[in-house]
């Protein structure tokens, strides 16, 4: 069989890709030690620099957005599979005074079934979510 | 006939929840560099650098630099340029790698690899001969500063790893030229120190060349003046 990294021309020795690290790096240092000749570019490109920072910061929010949508969406969805399960989940007192807490904090009732199973669910949803399926929520 | 399993990448290996801290953890990073006025600068002008290098102009295709930064980090919160590094560090030299091949790929919208089939029906992969290897880079031509080159969907890493060895070639040789003409005896040394990543490059040169270190530190302001030229040098002329 051929050999596939025939197929690349990459005539490059070991450690090129470490060189070209090394390289940025230098790049880097040199922009850095040179700042006026930076500002100079940009400015003669006529970029100002606080809207790229604001472009592109409202850019990540926005992506930040998706992936907490998605994050709901497969939360939901562990949620129900889990419903579906029935489990009979053991729960730690800290956590269902947590639980607990959110709501109201005068209510001393004990937590009912109901919110018992649907704490225990919540919980093995989220750690489901962290890929720690055992894990006691927090 | 039996069906070559593609290679996964480094992101589809990652579980669901991996996939999700990920994603959470370059987006974090990237809004560190973002929020940080120098590195954005720098690395705008790194990308407005390279622009102008490929395209002559501040855009291309109306894209600027802001955008192809913008790409990067896009795709690097999906995986297509997967980040395997930890700090805002990594992930600032992340992007200084990737742009440039980005940028590339917006002027020659670069063909997919295709099976054909001949006149007797055999399909023929037509990839191999679209190839052309860095060493025959012609530098005293301007149209044949990009070579031709054809990649499969995963192959982005190979692309970068070229577009960088480009920019190295083309930047050593102003280096070079510059370091020469000013006699400075101390900058090759100072800069292969560099490129070695030499712990302690100052210390090193120093030891090597038997001079004082004040004198090794002076050579890398003026090294670091020539690298920081020489982009402007491809762009000017």
């Amino acid at each position: 069989m051929k050999d596939k990294s025939k197929i690349y021309p990459l005539d490059l020795p070991d450690g090129s890709q470490e060189k070209q690290f090394n390289f940025i790096k230098l790049i880097d240092e040199a922009m850095k030690e040179n700042m006026n000749e930076t500002d100079k570019e940009l400015k003669e490109a006529g970029i100002d620099i606080k809207e790229v920072q604001s472009k592109l910061l409202n850019f990540i929010n926005e992506e930040r957005a998706k992936l907490c949508i998605e994050k709901g969406r497969l939360f939901k969805k562990a949620f129900e599979e889990e419903k579906q399960n029935n489990p009979e989940a053991v729960l730690q007192p800290d956590v269902a005074f947590a639980f607990r807490k959110n709501g109201n904090d005068d209510n001393k009732d004990p937590l009912t079934e109901d919110e018992l199973k649907k704490l225990a669910l919540l919980i093995k949803a989220k750690n489901k979510l962290r890929g720690n399926p055992d894990e006691q929520g927090d | 006939m039996k069906q070559k399993k593609l290679k996964r990448s480094p992101y589809e290996q990652l579980s669901g929840p991996e996939k999700l801290q990920y994603r959470e953890n370059v987006l974090n990073l990237s809004e560190k560099i973002i929020s940080d006025e120098s590195k954005v600068k720098r690395l705008t002008t790194w990308t407005l650098r390279n622009i102008k290098k490929f395209s002559n102009h501040h855009s291309i295709y109306g894209k600027e630099a802001e955008d192809f930064i913008q790409d990067a980090i896009l795709k690097t919160v999906i995986g297509k340029r997967f980040f395997g590094g930890k700090t805002e560090e990594e992930l600032l030299k992340h992007f200084y790698y990737i742009i440039p091949s980005l940028i590339w790929n917006e002027i020659k919208k670069i063909t997919t690899n295709t099976i054909d089939e001949d006149e007797s029906g055999q399909k023929v992969n037509n990839r191999k001969n679209k190839f052309l290897p860095v060493n025959h880079i012609d530098y005293d031509d301007e149209e044949e500063n990009i070579p031709e080159i054809t990649l499969t969907g995963t192959d982005t890493s190979i692309l970068d790893t070229l577009v960088n060895q480009e920019i190295i070639n083309q930047t050593e040789i102003h280096i070079y030229t510059e370091l020469e003409k000013n006699e400075d005896y101390i900058g090759p040394y100072l800069y292969e120190a560099h490129i070695n990543g030499e712990p302690e490059p100052h210390k090193f040169v120093s030891e090597l060349l038997n001079i004082p270190i004040e004198d090794v530190r002076n050579a890398d302001k003026r090294l670091k003046r020539i690298i920081n030229k020489a982009k402007r040098f491809y762009n000017e002329g």
